[in-house]
């Protein structure tokens, strides 16, 4: 059965203080009643919800600006401090958080946040270590060594924005790695571009997520809000279709890396695979969305080349046409998707399952 | 809540009758990403085709009259068609109507600014973007326009050494604006308050910050204010913003539970904040505009209030105006006050078990 994505039809929407201002401008509600009625419908606070919310704000802010002052002071006193006060200081941040997410612990969202942020702050401390310890080590390295140092924690968090977030350092040095060693990589690989590994690199990640999501709630982040549960997904397809994407323009404009004759075709069979699992299988309409972005640009492109046989004018007015074109059958088609399907109870946003 | 929900409680608390209760404005359904491919389509079409007409047109524009005139036929043309369109009218001519009169906007800033300095232009730019942001009734217009009205007002007190009276004005402003919201709501001012309202409490967050920032003020005119007028003045609007707020949940129905303590409590938290933000008065303001921003049911803003802190905090980082150990201390005075205000209103909420609404889940 076909997964669907849900909309955003009014029936299920949130009551908005703008309806309430309607409201009272149509004299249904009295002017001396409208605090009122904008606190039964929850967007203004109650008493107790000013409590509720004071309390966070106090401790929120409060909590920020000591941090902030902190910071503040220690880097007043920076250049004063020796190595040892450097690491300790770093490294008793990231005492403090990686001891906090286990008192709160993993099962928390809380403590997951903070094992993300713990996640986040080895990074610095490696940076550190570099930046003291002169190696003359490839930033690379750092990357690597950040991504390795980490899994175990990514593992045990059991978030789907911890992945997301490891995946980027993990990125980060394969990316540094290829730039690095980009030549030598050429020599013994030839056969694989290097824009093609990286592009093969992230449909896989896209696979193995979206597997996961399927075996995995927290994967799909059902504890968490929609466009945050799913945003891992789209930025790999993002990171994805926006690589091929440039490369087939670049190809189109007579440019490109070496190997970028075979771009169209991995691109199409992106395209094509990215549709049977967002259109057919299921409806992700992001999912749609970016391909539908991804389709204008190279038709773009191709516009572009042949442009050039035209006046500026007319030329614009050619490109202004297709955009106009796209954006209304893009529109239209991601309506159709939207509102044309079966079952609209199936999930809460953008595609999740 | 959902409209339906939100019905059936109007009508139990018996605000409303229920044969008086209209259906809600169901709005746009699309998804929001649908619609913002419909409206970057827009914008990029609307690029190309004034670049078109650019290219053949450059002649006639090469002039500042022509540019103005151009320009203005451009924003009254846009105006009044936004206006007589059909209803509901697609994303995509709403955008490229706004593209048109933004660059219409534009060129009469462009043409203004060969006769003109920095100050006309810009008194220029906030009274065209007054005129506008009644006249075309699009929501994003309008928004634009009272951002630009601000940001307008804003370059020109920059220039003329007052950014701290004019921070002062917008914070009065906002004060203004978002606790008379029933008043101009019945009068059906909505759709044109609620944009300015949101312009001036964005103006009132990033003043201070400009205010503090010397690269600002590079080349404008020196006005040695003193010190304490922004802290005492934020001060001030805050303690009023408070004794309102508190007033009016005392005096609507859902007031019954509030407790005879809020107010003075509040009252004094206010003013311990006050004291500990002397040297950050933009801590004060973002604090005022959250304030404002919550008690009109404005949650989104209110959450920017929250993010313009953090660009402030990074502003103040870098500022000139104190040394780091200063700002560090200023800073985790503020903190401490807070996290104390935070133990505090814990101590004293405790024991009565205050009514929960849908307003505390919302806050």
């Amino acid at each position: 059965m076909k997964d669907t994505v849900p909309d955003s039809r009014p029936a299920t929407r949130p009551v908005r203080t703008a309806d309430v201002l309607r409201l009272a401008e149509a004299g249904v509600i009295a002017p001396e009643a409208l605090g009122h009625a904008l606190r039964l419908s929850g967007r203004a606070p109650t008493a107790a919800g000013w409590i509720r919310a004071l309390d966070r704000l106090f401790l929120g802010v409060g909590a920020t600006l000591l941090l902030a002052g902190v910071v503040c002071i220690v880097a007043y006193n920076w250049s004063g401090l020796g190595r040892w006060g450097r690491f300790g200081l770093a490294q008793l941040v990231l005492l403090a958080v990686v001891a906090l997410a286990a008192f709160l612990g993993p099962g928390s969202r809380y403590g997951r946040l903070m094992l993300t942020a713990g996640i986040v702050l080895v990074g610095p401390l490696l940076a550190l270590f570099g930046q003291t310890y002169q190696t003359g080590a490839d930033l690379s390295t750092l990357f690597r060594s950040w991504a390795f140092l980490t899994l175990p924690w990514v593992f045990a968090s059991c978030f789907a924005p911890a992945w997301l977030v490891w995946l980027v350092i993990a990125e980060g040095w394969l990316a540094l790695h290829v730039e690095a060693f980009d030549l030598w990589w050429r020599i013994w690989f030839g056969f694989a571009p290097t824009w093609l590994l990286a592009g093969a690199l992230n449909a896989a990640a896209l696979v193995a997520w979206e597997a996961a999501a399927r075996q995995f709630a927290w994967m799909r982040g059902d504890d968490l809000p929609a466009v945050v549960g799913r945003s891992g997904p789209w930025l790999i397809a993002m990171a994805l279709l926006g690589l091929l994407t440039g490369i087939v323009c670049a190809r189109v404009v007579g440019e490109g890396p070496p190997g970028a004759t075979a771009a169209p075709i991995a691109w199409f069979l992106v395209l094509a695979a990215g549709y049977r699992a967002y259109r057919v299988t299921r409806v992700d309409l992001v999912m749609l969305a970016l391909g539908w972005i991804s389709v204008t640009v190279v038709l773009f492109a191709v516009l572009l080349r042949f442009a050039d046989r035209l006046d500026t004018a007319p030329a614009m007015l050619v490109a202004a046409g297709m955009l106009v074109a796209s954006s209304v059958l893009g529109r239209q088609w991601l309506e159709r998707v939207a509102f044309g399907r079966a079952s609209p109870a199936k999930g809460p946003a953008g595609g999740r399952r | 809540m959902t409209p339906e929900d939100f019905r059936r409680l109007l009508v139990r608390e018996g605000l409303v009758a229920d044969s008086a209760l209209p259906l809600l404005d169901e709005g746009d359904s699309s998804p929001w990403f649908v619609r913002l491919l419909a409206g970057a389509g827009a914008w990029l079409a609307a690029l190309f085709l004034y670049g078109a007409i650019a290219a053949v047109a450059w002649p006639l524009l090469g002039s500042a009259p022509a540019r103005l005139i151009v320009g203005l036929v451009a924003c009254a043309g846009c105006a009044l068609a936004t206006r007589l369109r059909p209803e509901p009218a697609g994303v995509f001519l709403s955008q490229l109507l706004l593209a048109t009169s933004l660059a219409g906007f534009l060129l009469v800033l462009a043409g203004a600014s060969e006769w003109a300095g920095l100050v006309k232009v810009s008194l220029l730019a906030a009274l065209l973007a007054a005129i506008l942001l009644p006249a075309n009734p699009e929501p994003i217009h309008r928004q634009a326009m009272a951002l630009t009205l601000v940001a307008a007002l804003a370059v020109a007190a920059t220039d003329l050494g007052g950014l701290e009276p004019l921070g002062l004005l917008l914070a009065a402003a906002a004060l203004l604006l978002w606790t008379t919201q029933a008043r101009w709501a019945a009068a059906a001012r909505a759709p044109i308050v609620v944009p300015l309202a949101t312009a001036v409490t964005a103006g009132v967050v990033l003043v201070p910050a400009l205010a503090t920032d010397p690269l600002v003020r590079l080349g404008a005119e020196r006005v040695a204010w003193p010190s304490w007028l922004m802290p005492a003045g934020l001060g001030v609007l805050l303690v009023a913003a408070v004794l309102i707020v508190a007033r009016d949940l005392r005096a609507g129905a859902s007031g019954a539970g509030t407790p005879a303590w809020l107010p003075w409590t509040a009252l004094a938290a206010t003013a311990a904040v006050t004291a500990a933000t002397y040297s950050a008065p933009g801590v004060l303001a973002c604090l005022l505009a959250w304030l404002l921003a919550m008690a009109a049911g404005r949650g989104a803003l209110a959450g920017l209030a929250l993010v313009a802190l953090g660009w402030y905090l990074v502003r103040l980082y870098y500022g000139l105006e104190t040394s780091l150990l200063g700002k560090g201390l200023a800073l985790m005075a503020t903190g401490a006050v807070l996290v104390g205000l935070q133990f505090g209103l814990r101590r004293l909420s405790r024991p009565p078990g205050l009514a929960a609404t849908a307003g505390d889940i919302h806050a």
